[in-house]
């Protein structure tokens, strides 16, 4: 058992405790919860320490066997069970939902006798992404999915604020369904790899090493895949399943137009929960394109690439226009993720180094800010009790520090060079440019965009005559300044050096694009 | 098989059909729910009919069949004390052993 | 020398992160000392390079550090060091610190003054860093710095609404120029694999640049032009330029600085730094060359009516830029640049000088102000050196600058160019007069303001008499007296000297521009003077007109408004709508549906357990029937 399978298990672990362990006082629930996600960032860290750079493939594996499907397929066995492992891709999102966990626990306000319930789902919901993240079979990603998905329910349900109930229940109902489709399309490239839609049959093809074998395992299943020939695998049911598989990925990942829950859930969610879904589990759909869409189907990810491309810009021009108009911080936040993953949408489909690395930083790079939009607009909210950007202005008076960060997060989420948000934003364009330029001038107006509407929410909220309702509320706290900082700092590393993850990326985007070129 | 008059399997089955259709009529349409507890014993008799039927005429005689003939008698004979027991316990409830009246999950 | 470069900016930077780490409680004389004191070394360690450079014409290449991996190809930070960005070092590093000294006494007492000076100083270093770029990606990196420092310090008064609005358009009508370069930038890295402008150039000469949906010259021309856009956006030329007159709400040094001397040039600069790339192309030299040339009119048409002394400077910076990418465009590289510098000294000046009487007066209205001179002779002798300059008087330094552009545009043909150059240098020396007239000389207009009124301390007049005494003699660097020295030396930057025209000195052009210059002066001595013969308001009045096209800056902020802000916020508009009312809609129609056929369906939950029974016999009997036919022969 190796150091990731406790990344992963961690949280569980604290989940379990929180679940069992009598008579603890609040203040130690709340420990234990963030020990969970404390112990799981301590050892993604040494994970990193002692990453191998010079290797593409899945390191630091660890697998558990739980049960054996006996003769499933042309006689063959199909081994169940939990295997974990990290690339390049899977470490920095492991990192970044980590961090975000611990910080999103750190951020949740003490609740009346409701602690224990809020760590033990955060801690489980934790465990959900980091498994999905790590996973090295399409069992344990979609087992990972499902554990993400229904704590992350419970979360919103149990502690959202009015009218959240409504919004859980679209969140259990969009995402459920989207795992259903990811369970339909990867259990059938499972099977088709395996020569289950072959027009001939697998053992007379024959050169095919692993073909006839049924097997979950991803790494096995993308060189299967890639040397399958056409004969061996009908390109129209090849094609059928992948359009189910970005189905489900523009619905987990909140494109537009199968969107609406996200601004929803963020509008009557607390902001724990929102940094959460907003830095982490809204990260969990573009993965699955990467590691699915660009791993096992890349020749379909350039068939369909206008497609991409094109959803990808409507994505950036929609959630900018859409946030433009949005009156509530909250609810523009979610728009402005939504505008931002549409670029890493245009970055897959560019399907060149710059293109998935530019979608990959962004996939951190948006998960850090919007994080940290989502902590700093809760801080703001529980002092001025709204996040109505009309009813604000003037707050740069009585809490500057706070308006000062506030100011940094915009400014990253606009793009500023310097900050995570550019460097994403500039290789995912020159990625877009070198495939498909005609349709990324169209995305660079996004630019404008997302620099109006942010300003105009600046404007109304920080700057402006001091109103008297807010004089006297306190800057923040130091409990406050913690994740600010830390979410900052991160923001500003990534973008002055972002040698600090883009290293990561160098090796394990090659292999997908070799596998895929 | 000297020494017996042979009864067509023919016959047999439609005796069994024959109590079944009338055990299936009477649980569906009866009101009180004694008679319905009836009818349904009449329709598992006539399983017995048949299983007992192919035991000794089917294809494949066997003794299996018989068995579970058994079987069947003994399962009836548990699940009326069950049944009559839950009817006795709704009697006391509701004072009523009509099926029509029992309709608590309705909608 | 050169090796050292990097130290130039590093030492604001030093000053910021210091500042930062003091907080913003520090005492005003610790922070602004600091300041100055760092940035008067980078100054003295640019003049160093600069020396440095014109001695051993041999650059030493750009030192490189590697940066991030994408895909095969290696991006890079680091510093490189030619003629024309170790002028540019100088002369940013110099006004910078004349700047930060005025800030002393003019931000004196602020609540944020310690802030004040970090955005300062995180500006001086940005655009130092911006300057000494060796490499595209780098420029746009610090040349989004310098606008997110404009931002920050156009609204450093963030609580007056007018700047909070004029912040926020600042950076979004600059990030639409940017967005061009943005997207100029990465063809060329596209093309050519790298963001090296050594290497962009290279392969453009060679014209090995292309892409696969484009011609090598139709890419070097789009290229070029997007580069423009980014310029025309930052240097504030038609038609972006809607957003410097409103960045004047930001104190006043912080016009000086950024929106007169140092980076509204940066747009300049970046033309002037791709000029290999511009050279290649006829068609983006002649776009450079009309813009520049419809804005150094519109801008200067657009000043002679403003009331308020900072948003009259403002439409001189604008038309002043327009001058320089005139001569750009025209192929006068080194008067570009030339004008560039003498601009950033008689700019600054005047900005500083205005700030002054802002300062003392507390107000911007010219029509509050009059008779200054009396109580402040330094400001108005400073000032008059500044107007000077800027009208094209000989022998200050814009006479000489504006003076060559004008003969290169004629030179090489742009009569049109020439005209609208001539017209914009007359409307220049009657506006500047003006601002004179009305602020320094006849009756105080406010009393009471004059009261109080008063010249600064050594801090603010000491930058005053050493950019008087630069905007006086800053032309003598590229004078048949000094051998062209300017001209020469930016030349060396490409020895076989292919990088612009120069032009001969014609005696009869230079009478002609002056001749000009003291017609507009006349005209503005004759309307505001002592003696004054013709009254403003009746020519208001007679060319009612022309006089509101003028005043309401021939109404483009409101064209643009209806054009693209309305229309912004239209589809916005409808975007939610759609986003709620249909999108969303569908997704609760459905619902709804779903909904509905549940209802429809708990109506069949009779709670009749023999009605149950029933349908379940029925499908019983439908499957019994349906197994019977399919295995054949019984029914």
């Amino acid at each position: 058992m190796g150091i990731v399978f406790w990344i992963v298990l961690a949280p569980v672990i604290a989940a379990a405790l929180l679940a069992v362990v009598p008579g603890i006082k609040p203040n130690a629930q709340r420990t234990l919860g963030l020990l969970g996600s404390a112990v799981s960032l301590v050892l993604a860290l040494i994970a990193w320490g002692r990453f191998q750079y010079g290797t593409s493939g899945f390191q630091e594996i660890s697998r558990v066997h739980w049960f054996t499907l006996p003769a499933v397929w042309q006689q063959s066995d199909l081994s169940i069970g939990l295997s974990f492992g990290l690339d390049g891709l899977s470490l920095p999102l492991v990192l970044l939902a980590a961090f975000i966990s611990l910080l999103a626990g750190l951020a949740a306000p003490a609740r009346e006798g409701r602690t224990r319930l809020f760590h033990l789902w955060l801690a489980l919901a934790t465990a959900g992404v980091l498994g999905v993240f790590t996973a090295m079979d399409l069992f344990t990603f979609l087992l990972a999915l499902e554990l993400s998905l229904f704590s992350a329910f419970f979360l919103i349900l149990q502690f959202g604020e009015a009218g959240s109930r409504k919004a859980a229940f679209k969140f259990l109902l969009y995402r459920g369904l989207a795992s259903v489709l990811f369970l339909a399309a990867l259990v059938g490239l499972a099977y088709g790899a395996a020569g289950g839609f072959g027009t001939t049959q697998p053992d007379t093809q024959g050169v095919i090493q692993g073909a006839g074998t049924l097997t979950f395992d991803i790494s096995a299943l993308m060189d299967t895949l890639h040397k399958a020939s056409e004969a061996y695998f009908i390109p129209h049911v090849r094609s059928v399943l992948f359009l189910v598989l970005l189905l489900g990925v523009l619905i987990e990942e909140a494109f537009v137009p199968f969107h609406t829950w996200l601004p929803t859930t963020h509008e009557h969610s607390d902001p724990a929960t929102n940094m959460l879904i907003g830095g982490v589990l809204t990260k969990t759909g573009a993965y699955a394109l990467l590691r699915f869409g660009v791993g096992f189907l890349p020749g379909e990810v350039r068939h369909w690439g206008v497609l991409i491309a094109v959803l990808g810009v409507i994505n950036i021009l929609y959630g900018a226009f859409a946030a433009w108009a949005q009156k509530d911080w909250r609810r523009l936040i979610a728009f402005g993720s939504i505008s931002h993953m549409g670029l890493v949408l245009l970055g897959v489909a560019a399907l060149n180094p710059a293109g998935l690395q530019g979608a990959m930083f962004m996939m951190v790079s948006s998960g850090l800010l919007t994080a940290l939009l989502f902590f700093l607009t809760g801080a703001i909210q529980a002092r001025t009790r709204t996040t109505l950007i009309p009813a604000l202005g003037g707050l740069s008076k009585p809490m500057p520090m706070l308006s000062g960060f506030l100011l940094v997060a915009a400014l990253g989420s606009l793009g500023l060079p310097l900050t995570s948000g550019f460097i994403s934003e500039i290789q995912a364009f020159i990625g877009g440019f070198g495939t498909y330029p005609g349709i990324s001038f169209v995305g660079v107006i996004g630019i404008i965009l997302s620099a109006v509407y942010l300003l105009y929410a600046m404007e109304r909220t920080t700057f402006g005559p001091a109103k008297q309702v807010y004089t006297g509320l306190a800057d923040a706290t130091p409990r406050e300044y913690v994740p600010t900082v830390v979410l900052t700092a991160l923001v500003l590393i990534i973008g002055v050096y972002p040698g600090v993850i883009g290293n990561l990326f160098g090796l394990s985007v090659q292999a997908l694009l070799r596998i895929g070129g | 098989m000297s020494g017996t008059f042979p009864i067509p399997t023919g016959s047999l089955l439609a005796l069994g059909a024959i109590l079944f259709c009338i055990g299936l009529y009477g649980a569906l349409t009866k009101r009180n729910l004694i008679i319905v507890l009836v009818s349904i014993e009449l329709m598992l008799n006539a399983a017995n009919i048949n299983l007992v039927t192919f035991s000794r005429l089917g294809v494949a005689p066997n003794i299996s069949g018989q068995v579970f003939a058994l079987f069947t008698i003994t399962v009836a004979a548990a699940e009326i004390a069950v049944g009559l027991a839950l009817l006795l316990a709704i009697f006391r409830v509701r004072r009523t052993t009509e099926v029509q009246d029992l309709d608590v999950h309705k909608h | 020398m050169v090796e050292y470069a990097w130290l130039v900016p590093l030492l604001p930077l030093v000053a910021y992160v210091f500042l930062l780490v003091l907080g913003r409680r520090a005492p005003e004389g610790i922070v602004a000392g600091v300041s100055v004191v760092l940035t008067f070394i980078a100054f003295l360690v640019s003049a160093l390079v600069f020396r440095s450079v014109g001695q051993n014409p041999d650059l030493t290449g750009p030192y490189v550090f590697h940066w991030l991996t994408v895909g095969s190809k290696s991006l890079t930070v680091g510093f490189e060091v030619t003629h024309l960005n170790a002028l540019m070092l100088v002369v940013v590093s110099l006004v910078s610190t004349l700047v930060l000294l005025f800030s002393k006494g003019y931000m004196h007492g602020d609540d944020r003054f310690p802030v004040f000076y970090q955005y300062l100083n995180l500006f001086v270093f940005s655009m130092l860093a911006l300057v000494i770029s060796p490499n595209l990606l780098q420029l746009y990196i610090f040349w989004e710095m310098v606008g997110l420092c404009s931002y920050l310090l156009v609204g450093f008064w963030y609580f007056k609404p007018e700047a909070a609005l004029a912040a926020k358009k600042s950076f979004i009508v600059t990030r639409i120029g940017d967005v061009g370069l943005f997207v100029g930038i990465i063809l060329l890295f596209l093309a050519s694999g790298s963001f090296d402008y050594s290497t962009i150039f290279t392969a453009a000469a060679a014209g090995k640049l292309s892409l696969g949906w484009i011609s090598g010259s139709g890419l070097v021309t789009l290229a070029a032009i997007l580069i423009f856009v980014g310029a025309v956006g930052k240097s504030a030329q038609f038609p972006l330029h809607v957003w410097l007159p409103d960045a004047m709400e930001g104190p006043t040094p912080v016009s000086a600085l950024i929106h007169a001397a140092t980076m509204v040039a940066a747009g300049v600069y970046l033309v002037a730094r791709c000029y290999p790339l511009f050279q290649l192309s006829p068609a983006a030299l002649s776009t450079v060359a009309w813009i520049g040339g419809i804005t150094a009119l519109l801008a200067a048409l657009i000043a002679l009516t403003q009331r308020d002394i900072k948003r009259v400077i403002a439409y001189s910076t604008i038309s002043q830029l327009g001058y320089m990418m005139m001569a750009l465009g025209v192929g006068a590289y080194a008067y570009g640049v030339f004008h560039l510098m003498t601009h950033a000294f008689f700019k600054a000046l005047l900005f500083l000088a205005a700030g002054s009487v802002i300062h003392a007066v507390d107000t911007q209205d010219l029509f509050e102000m009059g008779g200054l001179y009396r109580k402040m002779k330094l400001t108005a002798w400073t000032f008059l050196a500044g107007a000077l300059a800027l009208a094209g008087i000989v022998p200050f330094a814009g006479f000489w600058s504006k003076d060559d552009i004008l003969a290169a545009a004629l030179e090489s043909g742009h009569t049109v160019l020439y005209a609208f150059g001539l017209i914009a240098a007359f409307c220049t020396a009657f506006y500047i007069f003006r601002v004179y007239f009305l602020t320094f000389t006849g009756e105080p207009r406010d009393p009471e303001r004059y009261e109080h009124a008063h010249e600064g301390s050594w801090v603010m007049t000491l930058p005053l008499v050493v950019l008087a005494v630069l905007a006086t003699i800053g032309g003598f660097f590229n004078t048949p007296w000094s051998g062209y020295g300017l001209e020469r030396y930016l030349f060396a930057d490409s020895p076989q000297g292919s990088i612009g025209v120069t032009t001969p000195e014609n005696v009869g052009l230079m009478a002609l521009s002056v001749v000009v210059g003291l017609l507009g002066i006349g005209l503005a001595a004759l309307m505001y003077g002592r003696r004054r013969r013709i009254e403003p308001e009746k020519l208001a009045r007679g060319a009612s007109f022309l006089y509101q096209l003028s005043y309401r800056k021939f109404y483009l902020d409101e064209i643009y408004y209806f054009v693209v802000v309305a229309t912004g916020k239209a589809i916005a508009a409808v975007v939610d709508f759609v986003d709620r009312y249909i999108i969303d809609g569908i997704v609760r129609l459905v619902g709804w549906v779903v909904g509905l056929v549940g209802t429809g369906l708990r109506y069949t939950q009779t709670g009749q357990v023999q009605a149950y029974t029933a349908v379940a016999a029925f499908g019983v009997l439908i499957l019994v029937a349906w197994a019977m036919w399919s295995i054949g022969g019984v029914l």
